[in-house]
């Protein structure tokens, strides 16, 4: 008995000391990592350039100095490179942070933002708006948002209507929602035009920054900052839903309401993310573990920097999936590529605790 | 009056009924220790007691207001409930997991300050398991583990604390151990509310005991006058036997030891 006690002793000993820095030292190194790698990302390309050029345009463009570069850089930085750029950073924040709060209330570490069938009713949004010619306007983003939405209130409807209400009927009515929702796809793909339309809907299926223009990052801005400061605010309390709902409840917690608002945030976010770049896989899953293995499995700490590891691995990826091959990739190729291997050295990392 | 329970009946919807009838009334730092026999309801009764199910009838009330009418704020305001001891899916510290015993008292859009941090500490020393603050809550031992959890119900700084099943999976000294610190915290005014299967921890705590019989029906009284032999024998329809320990001054609840069952 005490011999089994100590050998527990020296086993979390080994673990207290595995978050080597607080918090916040990490939120400043991946902040300042963030911006260099932005900076770095802003030069790669088929029109390269140097580090100190591409600060020149960018500071130089926003304070209005004497222009002393080519026009042709300030084009590529301005209208191809930055905005990719801050639409994978965002897009990579939100996809993290909405799957570590739903890592929390589902309390299951293998869960990513896709589980209540956002990711799948946003294409088929998509996909319509491409079905009526409507492909890059803001139509076609006002519907993949909507139907993202509309697909995670049909799946919080259905245990709903059979009187039940616990997790995993939820997770169980999610499956039933993505599974319609793709053959709904299917049958969006079956009729579109071969020659235009499949194409693009493959293409917004797979998920690519390469056409993300400023007006519509400008558009899901608002509901990403909605989502992400909510979220930051309720941190803890994921926290205590991650201990059940009737345990949450024993502490005084309203688990319920608390895990509508988060799911609805997180549903929030994840929308607004395909509806800017399409459906990209891996990330919310992958990330939040990343995080945990940084400061530890708090929500308070873990999500502020599972954000900022997300953008700095989407833009990472995104620069790849333009520079790799002579043609453009779809990120999702790419994500799933690097995501598969890292989650088994995670998981091979964490097989004790995973039973 | 801390607990008033007027006319609890449970019946599962469409099933049979599990508990017909209880009444009893529990005073602060008073204690009451519920005997049953596996499947009678003893569970079910808790969990109404402690608010996870709802009785089919009959009022609870909680300082004399319905506990029906009461947000989970407020009740978590007056129990502390001790669940079973679980291993949550993250590895939180055990001070993280303590200071959730905190949620009642803070603001949805807020986090627990330092303020919380000292009073979850507190609890951690009042049971001398300061030392395990910072470590992993998945990996201490399953009686530290039961303390973690007695000590996150003392941060809710509750009127009652309720125990389900505490020294289950628990060794023989540290069960004992359970038992003085439920001891202690009755003698320091918290009203104590516990299931157990072991007749001997109902008589080593005194107090009040209830016993639910086979029948669904509820009796309650002290446990000197309420716990006897034939009492246990029915109960458990086993030989037992209440022997007086001298050397102990009490009795004790012993079986009469084991029958053959097979014919061979």
């Amino acid at each position: 008995m005490y011999s089994k006690d100590k050998a527990a002793d020296l086993k979390s000993n080994r673990v207290g000391r595995k978050y080597a820095l607080p918090t916040l030292i990490w939120v400043l190194i991946l902040a300042v990592l963030l911006l260099f790698i932005s900076l770095v990302c802003l030069c790669l390309g088929q029109y390269s350039m140097t580090m100190g050029e591409s600060i020149q345009v960018l500071f130089g463009k926003m304070l209005h100095t004497q222009v002393t570069w080519k026009p042709m850089m300030e084009k590529v930085i301005f209208y191809l490179r930055l905005p990719r750029i801050i639409a994978a950073g965002l897009v990579g924040a939100s996809l993290a942070l909405s799957g570590s709060a739903y890592q929390g209330i589902f309390r299951n570490p293998l869960v990513s933002p896709d589980l209540l069938g956002v990711s799948s009713g946003a294409c088929v949004g998509a996909a319509l708006a491409i079905l009526m010619g409507l492909n890059g306007t803001w139509i076609q983003q006002v519907m993949a948002f909507g139907t993202g939405l509309l697909s995670v209130g049909l799946t919080l409807l259905i245990p709903k209507m059979l009187g039940s209400t616990s997790n995993i009927m939820l997770v169980l009515s999610g499956v039933i929602v993505s599974g319609l929702m793709s053959s709904v796809m299917g049958m969006i793909k079956y009729v579109a035009d071969p020659q235009s339309q499949l194409q693009a809907i493959t293409f917004w299926q797979m998920g690519s920054f390469a056409y993300v223009k400023y007006d519509e990052i400008g558009s899901v801005l608002a509901p990403m900052a909605v989502g992400t400061v909510i979220l930051l605010l309720i941190s803890w309390w994921i926290d205590i839903l991650s201990m059940g709902e009737t345990e949450a409840k024993l502490l005084g917690a309203n688990a319920r309401p608390i895990r509508n608002v988060a799911i609805l945030c997180s549903s929030i976010l994840t929308a607004s993310a395909v509806c800017l770049c399409g459906t990209i896989s891996w990330v919310g899953l992958v990330i939040p573990h990343f995080a945990r293995m940084l400061v530890g499995p708090n929500s308070t700490k873990l999500m502020p920097v599972a954000c900022l590891l997300g953008a700095i691995f989407m833009i990472v990826v995104d620069t790849c999936s333009r520079n790799i091959a002579g043609v453009e990739l779809p990120v999702s190729i790419l994500t799933s590529l690097i995501g598969a291997p890292f989650y088994i050295m995670l998981m091979k990392r964490q097989k004790g605790e995973l039973q | 009056m801390i607990y008033d329970v007027r006319g609890l009946r449970f019946a599962y919807p469409g099933g049979r009924t599990v508990i017909k009838d209880a009444s009893f009334t529990l005073d602060k730092g008073e204690v009451l220790t519920i005997l049953g026999p596996n499947g009678a309801g003893k569970s079910t009764l808790f969990n109404c007691l402690a608010n996870i199910r709802s009785p089919s009838s009959g009022t609870i009330l909680l300082n004399g207001k319905p506990m029906a009418e009461m947000s989970v704020r407020e009740i978590a305001g007056v129990i502390g409930y001790v669940q079973q001891s679980h291993i949550p899916v993250f590895d939180y510290t055990v001070l993280y997991f303590v200071m959730m015993g905190r949620a009642a008292k803070i603001g949805v859009f807020s986090k627990p300050k330092e303020e919380d941090r000292r009073i979850a500490m507190q609890s951690l020393e009042t049971l001398h398991i300061a030392h395990l603050a910072e470590k992993p809550y998945t990996e201490i031992s399953g009686g530290e583990r039961q303390l973690v959890l007695i000590a996150r119900a003392l941060t809710q700084q509750p009127q009652a604390i309720l125990l389900d099943e505490p020294t289950s999976h628990l060794d023989f000294g540290r069960s004992t151990y359970i038992l003085e610190l439920v001891q202690n915290m009755s003698a320091s005014g918290y009203s104590i509310i516990m299931t157990t299967h072991d007749p001997n921890h109902a008589i080593l705590l005194g107090g009040k005991a209830a016993i639910l019989d086979r029948d669904g029906v509820l009796h309650v009284g002290y446990t000197r006058e309420l716990v006897t032999e034939e009492c246990l024998r029915d109960l458990y329809r086993s030989e037992l036997h209440l022997i007086d320990v001298p050397q102990l001054h009490r009795t004790a609840c012993l079986s009469a030891g084991l029958r053959c069952h097979c014919h061979t």
